[in-house]
């Protein structure tokens, strides 16, 4: 772990240098998983890849800046939530403005059976999970889809500890109660 | 231990991640409570539905362009870079918007003194450095809560033992989260229930 943490500073600081081809190095490592985290946030697989590319663009040009105050992955991984959460607040308000043109929930490809009922429990956690207030859903997708430790969720939160389990509780008791009925499937 | 503070725990017993204790402390409980097993089960049950989540396949080409997309994004996007020329033409708006600040932050810090003066001494702020709030405007947060806070707030400031300090940032904490959420749902609603909620609200009698 540590020695991963001294690659990424090594890198960071060859970019800040000057060599180009560190960032594609940055890039290579991470992008697996700011995708995932980004599909679980917002639910679309075209969305999620817009915004992963985008948050390596904003990475781009932040890096140049950026101090090693916090390690490498708390910085993207905050500004991929942030880039989340701020494209959501602007598809609200195009939903809210044209109502009809809401975009299809994702459905599975390549699914081996046209299982309906599946696929309308993907449906459901879709809704459930999207319909978490943005923050709460950020801690959901960090903790249980990622698996990252509480601290680290509050640190690249920047919140208390406390504050990232009670939320958590809250989005599991949400979403405990939205998905009830698909016990059954 | 209490059922809400068992309940609290359930989702960290129910992924395995609890301490030694903690988990130790939940089973004993759960022995003897209908309640908290109910509530574990729901938990398993959410778990379980969530499992049978599938993840989509993004296609192969997706990652061997990916650097290449962003290179272009890069090449394509405009440097943010400060426009120099635009300055002559903002200088006295600017000068006049540093002018507002400096009064406001004038203003702001006297109002701020005042009101945290009178709720925490220095040797308290120094003795239990309130404290890891991590970021200035969540101590901000914290500090102007506690001034305007509730008297189980107080009671705990002038009984100034450890312990206390710790529940006062508990509910400074909560507080702050409680305050989060309810803005973050009122962002979440609709106008219609919006409208559906300001009607509830004018029934309202006092």
């Amino acid at each position: 772990m540590e020695q991963m943490r001294r690659d990424e500073e090594s890198l960071v600081r060859r970019f800040q240098k000057g060599e180009e081809k560190a960032f594609n190095e940055l890039v290579s490592r991470y992008k697996q998983r700011i995708f995932d985290m980004i599909l679980k946030m917002v639910r679309n697989k075209e969305d999620a890849k817009d915004l992963s590319q985008e948050t390596f663009v904003k990475v781009y040009y932040g890096l140049k800046n950026f101090r090693s105050e916090s390690s490498f992955f708390t910085w993207i991984t905050r500004i991929a939530l942030n880039l989340c959460i701020n494209f959501q607040k602007r598809e609200k308000f195009r939903n809210f403005v044209s109502f009809f043109d809401l975009k299809k929930p994702i459905l599975i490809e390549n699914s081996s059976s046209p299982d309906v009922e599946k696929d309308e429990l993907m449906q459901a956690i879709d809704q459930a999970v999207l319909s978490l207030p943005s923050k709460q859903r950020g801690v959901f997708v960090l903790r249980y889809y990622q698996k990252l430790p509480y601290l680290k969720i509050a640190e690249i939160l920047g919140k208390s500890e406390g504050g990232i389990k009670s939320n958590y509780f809250h989005a599991v008791n949400k979403l405990k109660k939205m998905l009830a009925q698909y016990k059954k499937f | 231990m209490n059922c809400k503070k068992i309940t609290s725990f359930l989702v960290d017993y129910q992924q395995d991640s609890l301490g030694p204790e903690e988990k130790k402390m939940v089973e004993e409980h759960l022995r003897t409570c209908d309640g908290c097993r109910e509530e574990l089960k729901e938990i398993q049950t959410l778990f379980e539905v969530l499992k049978r989540e599938k993840t989509e396949k993004v296609e192969e080409n997706f990652w061997t362009n990916f650097v290449p997309e962003i290179r272009k994004r890069i090449d394509r996007a405009p440097s943010p870079r400060l426009k120099w020329n635009l300055i002559p033409k903002l200088g006295p708006l600017l000068g006049f918007a540093i002018a507002i600040l400096v009064v406001g932050i004038f203003l702001f810090s006297k109002d701020y003194s005042s009101r945290v003066s009178g709720v925490l001494t220095y040797e308290q702020m120094g003795t239990y450095s309130l404290y890891e709030f991590e970021s200035p405007v969540d101590q901000v947060a914290g500090i102007l809560t506690l001034a305007e806070g509730t008297e189980e707030i107080n009671d705990l400031i002038t009984s100034g033992n450890g312990e206390s300090f710790m529940d006062l940032e508990k509910i400074v904490d909560d507080q702050y989260w409680e305050k989060v959420e309810l803005q973050e749902i009122l962002e979440d609603l609709s106008s219609e229930e919006l409208q559906i909620l300001e009607n509830n609200i004018e029934k309202i009698t006092i």
